[in-house]
């Protein structure tokens, strides 16, 4: 929680803030979307995972499209499963 | 039918036959070869590394860790829902497979490995950066600023930027506009930018991206028999060398192996040209001078791989008691594959430890120990 509150401190004084914001989204997104659909290992598993010192706000699983999204801190990012050569991607900005 | 036609019928249907057999797809020369399994080899052994590496109450979680001896699976276990067929990742590992990839493509082109890369990319075309050679960059000394941190110190970090918030689109480029801090050849600064940087002159020596995107499967990975491969890319359709690669314990083993072989495989075939994979285990020039200006306390770096060669200043090799000629390809979050030649052995372990706690000196010190018993 400590951790935490210090981590919010200092991304919101750091310089340039609001593109750093989405690392949040993009990394829980990414790292859950290869850990759930290239490494094939359980949704429980990958949130732990994928989970950083500040979490996401809400993620959602396509499990058709295999297209996994995460919000948090404002943004909002999409990451593709392309197959089983080149695994996920993130696919917006 | 009369036996002419039944004999001209023949004659057609084997024409037919040898005319559709093209050059067998990369999927059919598929190496056969496999580990051979142990059977009567003792566990006690291994039991130290065991208790450390899975037993221990500190904070690190080990995945899986399998030891090869004489080709032979010596040790193997898995926790955590992780499998002999279920692939992992490799994280920085990537790096040395990215490495391969160059020396190969290096001499396919017929290309030494101090060719420009600006020769390739327009944007390296400027003051001090038009000098930097493919060496320089696969000994980490292009001079190219860059921070290498993760996650407990995000803010400036180049490495979380380029994977995560805005340079994901085309990591190579982003790499390639960091600004100049030392002529290169000079400074060794671990970057995994400049890993992307070199997958992305990959690409450029390709016609369509097809090519590019086969060239791991038809390279290195079909030829040694790593079917369970995943290689992730950025959105220019670059692999994300640097850290995006996913395979089992047992086919990352295979790649020690190649290397333990000095880049030959089965029969004597060359995959990786020998003298690219003993200068990969050489130690950088830019490595020792860099490293005597700060503590002493890291293994010293070749071509992308991680060696336990000494510096000529140093007392002792950075892991002591264990052979010189240790050679590791390293993760993030604990992620090893080390290579041990006069053993002729190979050890892996995947973890997921996201303090980076683990004590890989002990534990490749007590797999050393056990592999002399």
């Amino acid at each position: 929680m400590k951790k935490g509150i210090l981590f919010l401190i200092l991304l919101f004084t750091s310089s340039c803030q609001r593109p750093f914001l989405k690392v949040v989204s993009s990394s829980f997104a990414k790292e859950f979307c290869s850990c759930h659909f290239v490494v094939g290992q359980s949704k429980d598993y990958c949130e732990k995972y994928a989970k950083q010192i500040i979490p996401v706000s809400k993620y959602q699983i396509d499990g058709e499209k295999k297209v996994i999204t995460a919000n948090g801190l404002g943004h909002s990012t999409s990451v593709l499963y392309r197959n089983t050569r080149l695994g996920c991607r993130i696919v917006n900005d | 039918m009369k036996p002419y036609l039944l004999f001209l019928l023949t004659i057609l249907s084997a024409i037919t036959q040898s005319l559709g057999q093209t050059t067998p797809k990369s999927s059919e020369l598929k190496e056969q070869w496999d580990w051979k399994q142990d059977q009567k080899g003792s566990q006690r052994i291994w039991q130290e590394q065991e208790d450390l590496a899975f037993h221990s109450l500190k904070k690190w979680q080990t995945n899986a860790v399998l030891i090869i001896k004489n080709d032979e699976i010596v040790y193997e276990k898995y926790a955590n829902d992780f499998t002999q067929t279920r692939p992992h990742r490799l994280w920085s590992i990537s790096k040395s497979f990215s490495s391969a990839l160059i020396g190969k493509r290096l001499s396919e082109k017929q290309w030494p490995i101090h060719k420009l890369a600006s020769d390739i990319m327009e944007e390296l075309n400027q003051p001090i950066k038009r000098d930097i050679t493919f060496r320089d960059l696969l000994q980490m000394s292009s001079g190219l600023a860059w921070n290498e941190f993760y996650e407990a110190n995000p803010f400036s970090s180049h490495v979380v930027d380029m994977l995560y918030i805005e340079n994901f689109k085309d990591m190579g480029l982003f790499t390639a506009k960091r600004k100049s801090r030392a002529r290169p050849g000079n400074i060794f600064n671990y970057s995994s930018g400049e890993t992307n940087l070199l997958m992305r002159l990959l690409k450029l020596t390709f016609e369509g991206q097809e090519l590019y995107d086969d060239y791991p499967w038809n390279t290195l990975f079909d030829p040694i028999g790593i079917t369970s491969a995943t290689w992730e890319q950025d959105q220019s359709g670059s692999f994300v060398g640097s850290s995006y690669l996913f395979m089992t314990a047992r086919d990352l083993a295979r790649f020690g192996r190649l290397y333990l072989l000095q880049g030959k495989w089965q029969d004597g075939i060359e995959i990786i040209p020998k003298d690219f994979v003993m200068d990969s285990l050489k130690i950088a020039p830019a490595v020792c001078q860099t490293l005597k200006k700060k503590s002493r306390g890291t293994l010293t770096y070749g071509h992308h791989w991680w060696l336990n060669k000494k510096c000529p200043n140093d007392l002792e090799n950075y892991i002591p008691g264990v052979d010189e000629d240790l050679f590791m390809a390293l993760g993030h979050h604990g992620q090893i594959l080390a290579v041990f030649p006069k053993q002729n052995a190979i050890a892996v372990r995947f973890g997921a430890d996201k303090l980076e706690k683990f004590d890989r000196n002990t534990w490749i010190q007590l797999v050393y120990k056990a592999l002399g018993e």
